[in-house]
């Protein structure tokens, strides 16, 4: 098992180094060790079947006189199936990028590539959590040295620094629980370590212990949940994500679709056995997942960078996943991971198509005949949306339904929001296709577009993957095709263990409903061209501003946290004391000028501004007010319904 | 007797399907009159119900004081008030018109929820006698014999009352 | 088919009736159809109050055919609203010069 990490990291080394001085033998090189990966991985698959787990010990480490930690490797099903998506999903990416990429660039990108499935591989074959945390980090260094990889750019090199640092950020939390997990196991079993194995055969020690009123499970997981919100992009640290397109786009497929975002998610489903047992935990991550995934698939809406629309439905789908593990769907987060990650890959890599036929414009409103131009990629990103949409008989709408169908049995009040946000998904989405694929007239000679095979083959690839995939886990009262839940039962014992089928019925076919219509929607409003948004800006400019820009929790954090750097640089100039004092002046000015003016003027703005706001509903046409009444009756009507008649829908 | 429960079934659905059809012509027709014409058969095919319930006094009255009445009153709103010129209406629907029809949809299937969910308490036998008019005016003049007075007070205040709203302000001139 | 004539069937078509008059009454531009709308609710309600005379029983046998008449006084009632109702819209036509609601929008902000 060692071999899966190491011979991707050799390549890594052997190609940075530039040992084919810059020809395409590194980037061969840098193919081939993925596929002996998925290889090997492949070949263990069989072993794995029979004996369900398999351990191996890479070092010990005496970190104390007398206490060791074994650092192990372990493969279970669940890392299985993540090494599965790294390094097949990988693989196909390593492929694209043969054709994507320059020649002269292959040194540098496969070296760092490469490197990124190695440490990935690491962090999720590691049994234990210091090892992992090796694979964490180096996963987000791959990360900045991939997104700052065109970096004569500033605005590149800045997106790759506030994918670190914000990651960074999240760390804080992460280090912090596994401190705090460290000294809990040290005391409880003498053993200096923080082995996943050893942590789950004692799982009970971790609800006991309380501090103020919760149990301690509580703040160690809410202190691990910050560091997964800032390695998989959930609100409120998700602003690096869309930022991070500044990249090249395999990268982003690979990184920022299939692997690093989904290390969040491996490790909330490795630590099932805390944040499944606690309920407070468990609702904290099922709200944190809820408004990411609605608010990602909003904001989307607004967007008009393909690569940015693509980001925040990753953003979005990833709140989907932790959602699921809120909800104690651990194995529906996984299936969902393994399927994302597939069909983002092709939407991303089909992306990548798009650019290349544009020659460089990203834009979604200066696509100039790509369906002349490109019509197997059309096809393929038709594929890619249905998917994401959820649409039968694609593999996105298996694993979406299990979601959404855990979220009806369980959480129904959340239901009606989660088809907002399953609305939003496909309305952004095929806003984004009807867009970019407009028919031109005719009089434009507008020759086809040809990818080298290398492209071709992994839109192929992930295309049948995507058509395929979902038949692994259909639901549950077709009664074929279950092996794949009952493979992950071991490793993450909680899921829905009863099935209606009228009500799995009901909640598939609301489901498809929905992303019909929500497609249906986006035709009539793509008819319009950008008609309606232009209007926006022009009407609500403010409202269009926070919409398209991350519900200014980007400019929030540029606004609050980026001036701290000011007046921190004193500190390395003048005197101590000088620097002290202009480091107080400069808080006490902005207490004074924000602080103290502040209160006045949102005072008088309350109820100026609250005023106009709600002033804007009385238009004075009596048929609007009835049906605003109608409406909100309607409403309360709904949820009434589904309060009084819980068990009889 | 089997046939006559058959063919009251069958007049229901007829008697129905004229009523509702009606008014979804209502709805859908842009031009005044053509929805006055449908709405007219709405009122027909409601006294027809009425008379099928066992209410022939009542289904008359309907028509004769609806759609009698009512229905050429509003025909005279309709010409008093029709525009000099005629502008071409259009029929493309804003979109308001589709999400209020869906809400109506929604609002619908609630209310037949809970209509079939309630366990209503009907007659087991039916030996409902068409109400005469007999019968109707016994009781108007026994039972309710205030509302009756009071209605025909209530007439009497809405017609001074509309024909004090329309007339021209002899102040002004 | 008979077990279609049941209590529940008309109601049902009462409903239907309701809904359609509430469509109109919050769709349609013209007044005078805005006024049909509500006559089609009026009908419904009155539908309804007959079908219950008709189908319950009712516990003081003399109360059997209240039904129908509180549905006398409806119509009764429909009728005079019709009437102040296009008293109002004649006025209201004499100020905007048209029946479009739309236009009708002095009371906004």
């Amino acid at each position: 098992m060692f071999l899966l990490i190491l011979i991707p990291l050799v390549s890594a080394v052997l190609i940075r180094l530039g040992l084919f001085r810059r020809s395409r033998l590194s980037g061969y090189l840098g193919c081939m060790s993925v596929l002996l990966s998925f290889l090997c991985l492949c070949s263990y698959g069989k072993v794995l079947s029979g004996q369900g787990l398999i351990i191996e010990q890479l070092i010990r480490w005496n970190i104390l006189p007398g206490q060791q930690i074994s650092m192990d490797l372990v493969l279970d099903p669940l890392s299985f199936v993540m090494c599965l998506l790294v390094t097949g999903v990988g693989f196909l990416i390593h492929l694209y990028s043969l054709g994507y990429m320059k020649v002269d660039q292959y040194q540098r990108y496969y070296g760092y590539l490469n490197l990124f499935i190695a440490l990935m591989l690491l962090l999720v074959l590691s049994d234990q959590m210091l090892l992992m945390f090796v694979g964490w980090e180096g996963v987000g260094l791959c990360s900045f040295l991939l997104i700052g990889f065109y970096g004569k750019e500033h605005q590149n090199m800045n997106a790759a620094k506030k994918a670190f640092i914000v990651n960074r950020i999240g760390d804080l939390g992460l280090v912090s629980g596994m401190l705090i997990l460290l000294g809990w196991m040290f005391t409880h079993t003498g053993a200096f370590t923080l082995s996943f194995q050893d942590m789950m055969i004692h799982r009970e020690i971790f609800l006991d212990a309380k501090l103020a009123g919760l149990p301690l499970s509580t703040w160690v997981g809410a202190l691990l949940f910050l560091g997964i919100c800032g390695k998989s992009a959930q609100i409120p640290l998700h602003i690096w994500l869309p930022d991070a397109m500044a990249g090249p786009t395999p990268v982003s497929a690979l990184i920022h679709a299939a692997s690093m975002v989904t290390a969040g998610i491996y490790l909330l489903c490795r630590m099932h056995f805390i944040f499944g047992a606690d309920p407070m935990l468990s609702t904290l991550v099922m709200w944190v997942g809820l408004v990411t995934a609605l608010m990602g698939s909003i904001v989307a809406i607004f967007q008009y960078d393909i690569k940015k629309i693509l980001a925040f439905s990753t953003i979005s789908q990833l709140g989907y996943m932790t959602l699921a593990c809120g909800m104690g769907a651990f194995r529906a987060a996984i299936f969902h991971v393994l399927i994302h990650g597939v069909f983002k890959a092709l939407l991303f890599l089909c992306a990548g198509n798009m650019i290349k036929a544009n020659f460089g414009v990203q834009d979604i409103r200066e696509c100039r005949g790509l369906r002349q131009r490109i019509p197997s990629t059309h096809r393929m990103m038709w594929v890619g949306g249905l998917s994401l949409t959820g649409i039968f008989p694609l593999a996105g709408f298996f694993s979406k339904d299990l979601i959404l169908f855990e979220a009806f049995l369980h959480h129904r009040l959340l239901f009606p929001v989660l088809l907002v946000s399953v609305f939003c998904t496909g309305f952004y989405m095929f806003r984004l296709i009807f867009f970019s694929f407009t028919k031109l007239p005719q009089d434009h000679d507008q020759k086809a577009f040809t990818f080298p095979l290398v492209m071709r083959m992994p839109l192929w690839g992930l295309s049948f993957l995507t058509l395929t995939a979902g038949w692994l886990w259909p639901p549950a009262f077709l009664g074929f095709f279950q092996s794949f839940p009952a493979f992950l039962n071991e490793t993450l014992g909680y899921g829905f263990t009863h099935h209606d089928t009228k009500q799995e019925l009901f909640v598939l076919l609301i489901s498809m409903g929905v992303s019909i219509a929500s497609i249906i929607c986006a035709k009539i409003y793509c008819q319009k061209g950008f008609e309606f948004e232009s209007y926006l800006q022009k009407r609500f400019p403010k409202l269009a501003n926070v919409l398209s820009k991350h519900y200014i929790l980007d400019e929030l954090y540029h606004r609050t946290f980026v001036p701290l750097h000011g007046p921190t640089q004193t500190f390395s100039e003048k005197p101590i004391t000088t620097s002290m004092f202009h480091f107080i002046a400069v808080f006490k000015g902005l207490f004074d000028r924000y602080v103290l003016d502040g209160l006045v003027h949102w005072f008088a703005w309350l109820p100026q501004g609250l005023g106009a706001l709600f002033g804007k509903i009385q238009n004075g046409h009596i048929q609007s007010y009835l049906r605003w009444m109608t409406m909100i009756t309607m409403i309360l009507l709904f949820y009434w319904f589904l309060w009084t008649f819980e068990g009889a829908i | 007797m089997d046939i006559a429960a058959e063919i009251k079934s069958l007049v229901f659905i007829g008697l129905s399907l004229m009523a509702l059809l009606s008014g979804g012509m209502i709805l859908f027709f842009e031009n005044l009159i053509y929805s006055a014409v449908a709405l007219f058969f709405t009122l027909l095919g409601v006294a027809g119900l009425y008379i099928l319930l066992g209410a022939p006094f009542l289904g008359m009255a309907q028509i004769m004081v609806y759609a009698g009445g009512v229905l050429v009153l509003i025909i005279f709103g309709i010409f008093l008030t029709s525009p000099y010129v005629e502008k071409e209406l259009s029929f493309k629907r804003h979109m308001s018109f589709w999400i209020t029809s869906i809400m109506g949809l929604v609002v619908f299937q609630f209310l037949v929820r809970m209509i079939l969910r309630t366990p209503w308490q009907v007659f087991t036998t039916e030996n409902n006698a068409p109400t005469s008019a007999k019968d109707i005016g016994h009781l108007l003049l026994t039972k309710y014999l205030l509302p009756f007075e009071i209605i025909s007070v209530v007439l009497l205040f809405v017609l001074i009352g509309s024909v004090l709203i329309v007339r021209k302000d002899l102040s002004k001139s | 088919m008979t077990y279609l004539f049941c209590l529940e069937s008309f109601l049902i078509v009462s409903a239907f009736l309701f809904v359609l008059g509430l469509v109109i009454v919050l769709t349609k531009h013209n007044a005078i159809q805005i006024i049909m709308g509500i006559e089609l609710i009026f009908n419904s309600v009155a539908l309804n109050f007959v079908t219950f005379s008709y189908f319950r029983p009712q516990l003081d046998a003399s109360y059997q055919l209240s039904g129908q008449m509180i549905s006398i006084f409806v119509i009764v009632i429909a009728a005079a609203d019709t009437c102040a109702a296009l008293a109002i819209i004649l006025s209201l036509f004499k100020v905007y010069k048209t029946t479009r609601i739309q236009s009708m929008n002095r009371l906004k902000g």
